[in-house]
């Protein structure tokens, strides 16, 4: 019997491998979710540069745990759990993360996406990190409402409940009105 | 600040696109495992550490206690190879008039500080050697039956030698016929119990016999060891008072009261060395005769041999649990240090594995609370 091509192992089996010494196994399962890492670790931390590192940290940790995976979660959810740890830590060690930093600050007049953009991210960090990271996680392409509640080990209903409390402190942050939202 | 209004898909479409990664491809993970790489080989030796150290710290404990078995063993040991060593160092020899009185009060503190010990002049151990003779009480008892027990208690009574010191201690004998039956305790030299006993095979028919052997040879040479250290502080005072006549009279009498008291002690040790003599030297033979056509003895009731079994299982048992009880107090108090620190390294390794252990659980323990 020809052995299955890596692309095509789920991810519990690739990590089993990894485990066993098989890093292009590791390799595979950073194909298939290092940038959606990073992208939600860059909304979480609003800065490129530390979202490097948090998702660099996830896999060292991924690389130290990978043996005593147990399976209870999904190999996927298992993985933006400990990344959406590591964002809060390393949130929590810099209490105050200027925006934008590391990136090139704006000097020229925003475009109007970018300006809109430019003030939802402030109205974000105004947010607690628990009504952000459900919003991003909610609206995150990556993950369905299932594997987001997953992620935070609390039932959908909640997760639900939760992200739409989260959307109206934002709105709020943003001076949107409700009414005008309502229409 | 421009209060332009955020249309409910904007927001969503913005949330969206701020988890996306629009930015180079990158090989985090490969940085990672490199890193993890780099640091194997410490992570290796940290391994081997560990398990060294869990070896170790078993290999410690196994030590550990061994040591406080060997401390507990040794205990009584050091105690009284200090007591020699104190013994054997110079009393402090104090100027004027208080010399002699010091050095008496110095004489009797040894004396009662090692009274088992024996004293420098005799260092001798007193421990038994393998070859040192053995000091053995004998015990023996036989029961004859004979065709005239009135004869053959007149017989018995002739085996006791006289001029070797033997002697009878006790002599009874009665009854008539059948019913005709005698009972003598003999002390006979303790080499002769063989061969009063084939004499006595020729007086009547021999139905039981039983001896048994104490072995008091510790007894005996810690006896003789005690009194070879108050024979020792005896001269040692009388040294002091030949050479201190004319001290004061106070003092004088200080070392004769003293003297007293070590002569009354010899005395009463020499005594009992008499008395462990002649247990050791005679033997005691029990002789029972009856007649041959006594009935036989009625067998006691079953229930009486079960209850004596019983009885001295159960006081074996106590004395079993009582020593048990004194050896474990005393390996637990005398090693309560030791017992400390393997209980403090214990609790230390079961912490620092607890702290790993929750290190490694909380990597996937969620953060947020609500």
């Amino acid at each position: 019997m020809e052995p299955r091509p890596i692309e095509s192992l789920p991810d519990l089996e690739l990590l089993r491998r990894f485990a066993k010494g098989d890093t292009a196994a590791l390799g595979e399962l950073a194909s298939r979710y290092e940038r959606c890492l990073l992208g939600v670790a860059r909304g979480i931390l609003q800065d490129r540069t530390l979202a490097c590192d948090a998702v660099q940290e996830t896999w060292l940790r991924v690389i130290r745990h990978a043996k005593g995976f147990d399976g209870r979660s999904s190999v996927k959810t298992w993985l933006y759990r400990i990344l959406v740890n590591r964002a809060i830590d390393m949130r929590a060690r810099r209490s105050v993360i200027p925006l934008n930093e590391g990136e090139a600050p704006p000097t020229v007049p925003l475009p109007r996406d970018d300006e809109q953009a430019g003030r939802l991210a402030e109205a974000m960090a105004e947010l607690p990190d628990a009504s952000r990271v459900v919003l991003l996680l909610c609206h995150h392409r990556g993950l369905t409402h299932e594997q987001a509640a997953e992620v935070l080990d609390i039932p959908v209903g909640t997760l639900k409940s939760r992200s739409f409390a989260a959307m109206r402190q934002l709105r709020a942050a943003l001076g949107v009105v409700e009414e005008e939202a309502r229409s | 600040m421009n209060n332009s209004p955020f249309p409910q898909d904007l927001i969503e479409r913005q949330l969206s696109e701020q988890t996306e990664w629009n930015g180079p491809d990158t090989q985090l993970w490969r940085q990672a495992l490199d890193a993890h790489t780099a640091t194997t080989s410490s992570a290796r030796s940290w391994n081997l550490s560990r398990r060294i150290s869990r070896g170790g710290l078993i290999a410690a404990a196994a030590c550990l206690l061994l040591f406080v078995g060997l401390v507990a063993i040794m205990i009584p040991a050091v105690g009284s190879a200090r007591s020699s060593i104190r013994l054997a160092a110079p009393a402090a020899s104090p100027a004027g008039a208080d010399a002699m009185e010091a050095e008496a009060a110095a004489v009797m503190q040894r004396r009662q500080a090692s009274p088992n010990a024996p004293g420098p002049v005799h260092a001798a151990s007193p421990a038994v050697s393998a070859t040192s003779p053995r000091h053995v009480v004998r015990k023996a008892s036989v029961e004859l039956r004979s065709t005239d027990p009135a004869a053959a208690f007149s017989k018995v009574r002739l085996l006791v030698n006289d001029a070797a010191g033997e002697y009878i201690d006790d002599a009874q004998s009665g009854g008539e016929g059948p019913n005709a039956s005698a009972q003598l305790t003999l002390r006979i030299a303790a080499n002769r119990v063989g061969e009063v006993i084939a004499r006595l095979a020729d007086i009547g028919k021999i139905t039981a016999q039983n001896s048994t052997g104490q072995d008091v040879t510790d007894q005996v040479v810690d006896l003789e060891a005690r009194l070879r250290n108050e024979q020792r502080v005896e001269s040692e005072l009388l040294d002091m008072l030949g050479k201190n006549k004319d001290g004061r009279v106070e003092d004088l009498l200080k070392i004769r009261q003293n003297l007293a008291t070590v002569r009354e002690s010899i005395e009463r040790m020499q005594a009992e060395r008499e008395r462990m003599n002649r247990l050791t030297t005679l033997a005691t033979l029990l002789v029972i005769i009856r007649a041959e056509s006594a009935p036989p003895p009625a067998a006691a009731p079953w229930w009486n041999s079960t209850k004596t079994t019983l009885g001295d299982s159960w006081k074996q048992g106590i004395r079993n649990f009582s020593e048990s009880l004194a050896w474990l107090i005393e390996v637990l108090v005398g090693g309560a240090l030791w017992w400390g620190i393997l209980g403090g390294i214990a609790f230390a390794s079961v912490r620092v594995r607890r702290l790993v252990r929750a290190a490694a659980a909380s990597e996937s323990a969620p953060r947020l609370q609500a």
